[in-house]
């Protein structure tokens, strides 16, 4: 049984395992607000509650494995100023998986929401 | 895509090469493509990181870049996968010759309960010794009664080191076989 001091661990471990929950999700929205390379998502991600502190390196993985999956497209860019960027873009399937994760996340607010009524 | 990263002094140098190691070895169940990707990627973050801190010389904002980007877990030594493929297959070649003792062991038990008189470890006046099937002329036999169970606890502790260097060496889930594939 968690004691009041055993709170901020507690919070803590549902943080973290909420982050790894909705990382992808947020991905894509930042992405379909507009193509960005890696470093404009991470100084984006880092403006959300829960990801100031986001190691920057984590998201290129997440970024490779949702190309993999088709969810979004990634293109290198020479850029006029510099090195080439990485752009990545979301598909039509990457907004449509999105979109359904939005609907789910609407869902389990509403039903949270709900709940507290209920009690 | 290539990284064109480079810097001005080998401090810096060695930092990045040590941070690239790393990255590539975080990122090694990924097909050497998707790595080479990845690479190409961390050298234009870094850039970009760099080029956003503005105090500080090369070094420190380098290292700085690299603390943002997150811990990565250090590589393995570089002779580490080619004495693990040499334990493997080394350790393969000693179960077999190890083990074809061990059944000998186990066929002269055997033989010991057919056999008594012959059968034995002996003793030479010479100060040699011999495990034989055969009585030996001028030799002791000196284990008498205690030979079966001598080598059957013989075998018995050959079998588990055997066991213990399969799992250890030879097993695929075996730790020797996951620094083969690093």
């Amino acid at each position: 049984m968690a004691d009041k001091t055993d709170k901020a661990g507690v919070l803590e471990r549902w943080i973290s395992q909420a982050r790894k929950g909705y990382f992808e999700m947020l991905l894509l929205a930042r992405l379909q607000a507009g193509r960005a390379y890696g470093y404009q998502i991470v100084a984006s991600l880092k403006q959300v509650p829960g990801f100031e502190n986001l190691a920057e390196g984590t998201v290129y993985p997440v970024l490779t494995r949702m190309k993999n999956d088709g969810l979004v497209t990634a293109e290198w860019v020479a850029e006029d100023s510099g090195a080439p960027r990485k752009y990545y873009t979301t598909t039509q399937f990457g907004a449509d998986v999105l979109a359904e994760m939005k609907a789910i996340w609407a869902a389990m607010s509403a039903a949270l929401d709900a709940q507290e009524v209920t009690s | 895509m290539t990284d064109t990263l480079t810097f001005s002094t080998p401090e810096a140098r060695s930092v990045w090469q040590d941070f690239q190691r790393r990255l590539d070895w975080a990122n090694r169940d990924l097909d050497a493509a998707d790595r080479a990707d990845i690479g190409a990627e961390a050298a234009t973050h870094i850039r970009d990181a760099m080029e956003g801190l503005s105090e500080g010389d090369e070094l420190s904002r380098l290292q700085a870049a690299i603390a943002s980007y997150g811990a990565l877990p250090a590589a393995p030594p570089a002779w580490r996968r080619p004495v693990a493929i040499i334990t493997h297959y080394g350790s393969i070649l000693a179960l077999g010759v190890v083990g074809v003792f061990v059944l000998i062991f186990l066929h002269m038990a055997v033989m010991e309960v057919l056999n008594a008189q012959a059968v034995g470890l002996w003793h030479f006046a010479s100060g040699d010794w011999a495990l034989s099937y055969e009585a030996q002329p001028d030799a002791n036999e000196v284990l008498g009664p205690w030979f079966i169970p001598a080598i059957l606890s013989l075998c018995a502790l050959a079998s588990a080191l055997l066991y213990a260097l399969w799992r250890f060496a030879v097993a695929p889930d075996g730790p020797v076989s996951g620094w083969m594939k690093d």
